[in-house]
């Protein structure tokens, strides 16, 4: 009750105080990134936690769970991989990229640093998801063919 | 401009890697789908099948955003590319925000739905034991009737049985409650007690029964020390006052705390087996005594005729107006005296029957003939006389003069008994085989601490020189000498001595005459 009184007597006063509306806010070029990057940490922290799950409470030693294991190791690596790529990218000036019409004349411009090549190797990105995303299926069909045995689950 | 290292290899990588992770997310849906379908329950097949969902998501809008990179700018108009990208990016990240949300959301579903699933477990549990249970009930239900018919039937045998057992038994079977009153007895007890139904005794204590106190108390510490008594011999008091022995084995009841809340037990009448006992005991000794007294009579006998021969021989010879006379008419009287006491001993002790003829009497006669001689003395003493004789009764074998002696004996007892004013009642019935005189009178009654004793030899409650003790003797050695007996009882208990308010009545039977076994 007295919480209620305190916020309708700040509710009053904030009314019979006027200001400048700072209602809405800008959302300028570098968010997106930021936003990107941080989806990226969310995602890496969830498979942390998960593979930290599984851990602590390992399920039945058997096909299933050990694709899923995979999978989720190649996820984290991958979102490691893709973390730096974004990083590196923001340090390498944008004339270090020739980038033609012609995609084939398409280049990485000496001189070569190691923020360079190590861009050029981490852009190939897919080499880590596509093999987690090949475990994940081969999990899934493993925990369809062991049949009731999968419904035996982590422990919570 | 051939320096620097090609992209394309990249390119290819992305290009080729963008087709396959498209197809392998759409093998993952499929499969997670498949999996999600045939096992609804599971919160991992959920969570795969969003997960894959998600990744399906994330291929495609990427590999799309690559392909539409690629067209735009082999197309030469890159800024195409430039406006797609930011929305082929957002649509990556929302992606992996969803993967992670559920991937970290899972564990806690899991734990909700362990949750749920140990509820649902403990119902499916509670739901099959209350279907048991009412499995159960209804096959008790069903069988119910049966069953309380079948038990009913099996105790109203058990209760008929004992009911028989209870009611049917010759001896008492008593209960009594915490405070020692009777809550139930059978028909016999109520009988022998000389009640004519239970509600009369319902209630009443255990004690009032006992004639003797001391036998209660015996009675009662016994049971309360042990928790049952065992062929406990007592006297118990009828309703007109009669007493009975009785033979007791009882038993305390107890609750479940072992405290005491009543008795139960069984009387068995043993009163007419007490009866015959101490007739036994007595008649034995007083064929003791009458041994011993016979021994003395003869002996004492002779040198007495001696005496009293040679007494009359001087009186004789002396012949009247000599002084010495007196003395020996003295000595003559004294000597009768003596022999008369003799004679009575002899008769006791029946020993002199030899001379005595015995023959068919009429005990209505001989009462009529005594009482005509009595029966002015008595009025003089303002004792009346109720003559109950039943007429046509067959005679008895035995000796008229002597019937009349122990008639005379127990008439001249009850006279002195009464003193002044009373009553004196005789009833002659028939019983069976035997003839029954009774002789009461309305005196004070015989002590019980001399009712074994008032048939011995000089045995007097009169003062020295008023009686010899040996009218009761007499009349006993008499009536046993005729095969018959005589029985003292007093206080009375039937009726129709009560009636007459008799205090002491003796009851003489002799067997019928003409009957097998007889002298």
């Amino acid at each position: 009750m007295k919480i209620f009184i305190s916020l309708i007597s700040l509710l009053i006063f904030l009314a019979l105080s006027p200001c400048p509306a700072l209602a809405v806010q800008i959302h300028g070029p570098p968010e997106g990134l930021y936003v990107h990057i941080m989806g990226h940490l969310l995602f890496i922290a969830a498979i942390i936690f998960f593979l930290v799950l599984i851990w602590r409470n390992p399920p039945a030693p058997y096909r299933p769970w050990r694709y899923l294991k995979l999978s989720l190791i190649f996820f984290l690596l991958w979102n490691i991989d893709t973390l730096i790529a974004h990083y590196l990218s923001l340090k390498i000036p944008e004339e270090a990229l020739h980038t033609p019409l012609e995609i084939l004349e398409h280049r990485l411009l000496p001189p070569y640093t190691a923020e360079k090549i190590f861009y050029y190797i981490l852009r190939n990105d897919h080499l880590l998801c596509v093999p987690a995303m090949f475990f994940l299926v081969m999990g899934l069909k493993a925990f369809a063919k062991s049949g009731p045995a999968s419904e035996r689950e982590l422990e919570a | 401009m051939s320096a620097g290292l090609p992209l394309f290899p990249v390119y290819l990588v992305d290009f080729v890697g963008a087709g396959l992770m498209v197809f392998l997310s759409v093998v993952a849906l499929k499969e997670a789908w498949r999996l999600r379908c045939s096992h609804p329950e599971s919160v991992l097949f959920s969570y795969l099948f969003w997960f894959s969902m998600a990744f399906v998501a994330f291929s495609v809008s990427r590999s799309f955003g690559h392909a539409l990179r690629f067209l735009f700018v082999l197309l030469g108009h890159p800024e195409f590319w430039r406006a797609i990208a930011p929305i082929s990016g957002g649509l990556n990240t929302m992606t992996f925000v969803t993967v992670a949300i559920l991937t970290l959301y899972y564990p806690n579903v899991r734990s909700v739905i362990e949750i749920i699933r140990g509820e649902a477990r403990a119902l499916r549990q509670a739901k099959s034991e209350l279907e048991e249970a009412h499995a159960t009930l209804r096959e008790l239900n069903q069988t119910l009737e049966e069953r309380v018919e079948q038990r009913s039937r099996e105790l109203l045998i058990s209760e008929q049985k004992f009911r028989r057992l209870f009611e049917g038994s010759r001896d008492m079977i008593f209960f009594c409650d915490g405070s020692g009153a009777v809550s139930d007895m059978n028909r016999s007890g109520v009988e022998l007690l000389g009640y004519k139904s239970l509600e009369e005794i319902r209630g009443r204590k255990l004690k009032e029964f006992f004639a003797n106190r001391e036998e209660w108390k015996r009675y009662y510490s016994n049971i309360c020390s042990s928790g049952f008594i065992k062929d406990f011999e007592a006297r118990f008091r009828r309703k007109d006052g009669g007493i009975i022995y009785l033979i007791i084995s009882a038993e305390a009841i107890k609750d479940d705390q072992e405290k005491a809340i009543g008795c139960e037990g069984i009387a068995k009448d043993i009163t007419e087996y007490k009866k015959m006992t101490e007739k036994l005991i007595y008649s034995e000794k007083m064929a003791a005594i009458g041994q011993l007294a016979a021994g003395i009579a003869h002996e004492v006998n002779t040198p007495l005729g001696i005496i009293l021969g040679y007494t009359q021989m001087l009186k004789d010879d002396l012949g009247a107006g000599n002084p010495a006379v007196e003395d020996l008419v003295t000595i003559e009287r004294q000597t009768k005296n003596c022999k008369k006491i003799v004679q009575d001993l002899l008769s006791f002790s029946r020993s002199s029957n030899a001379s005595v003829e015995s023959g068919e009497v009429s005990l209505e006669a001989c009462v009529r003939n005594t009482v005509a001689i009595l029966k002015h003395p008595l009025e003089m003493d303002q004792i009346a006389i109720h003559l109950e004789l039943q007429e046509g009764l067959p005679p008895v074998l035995a000796n008229q003069d002597r019937i009349n002696q122990v008639v005379l004996n127990i008439l001249s007892n009850a006279h002195q008994a009464i003193g002044n004013k009373g009553e004196i009642a005789i009833f002659l019935f028939r019983q069976g085989d035997k003839v029954i005189l009774e002789i009461g009178d309305s005196g004070p009654g015989v002590p019980e601490e001399i009712k074994g004793r008032i048939f011995d030899p000089f045995f007097t409650t009169k003062p020295v020189g008023q009686g010899t003790g040996l009218g009761l003797s007499v009349s006993y050695g008499i009536i046993q000498e005729y095969n018959g007996s005589i029985e003292c009882i007093s206080p009375p208990w039937q009726e129709r001595h009560r009636a007459k308010g008799l205090k002491t009545v003796f009851r003489i039977e002799f067997p019928v005459a003409g009957l097998k076994g007889q002298p």
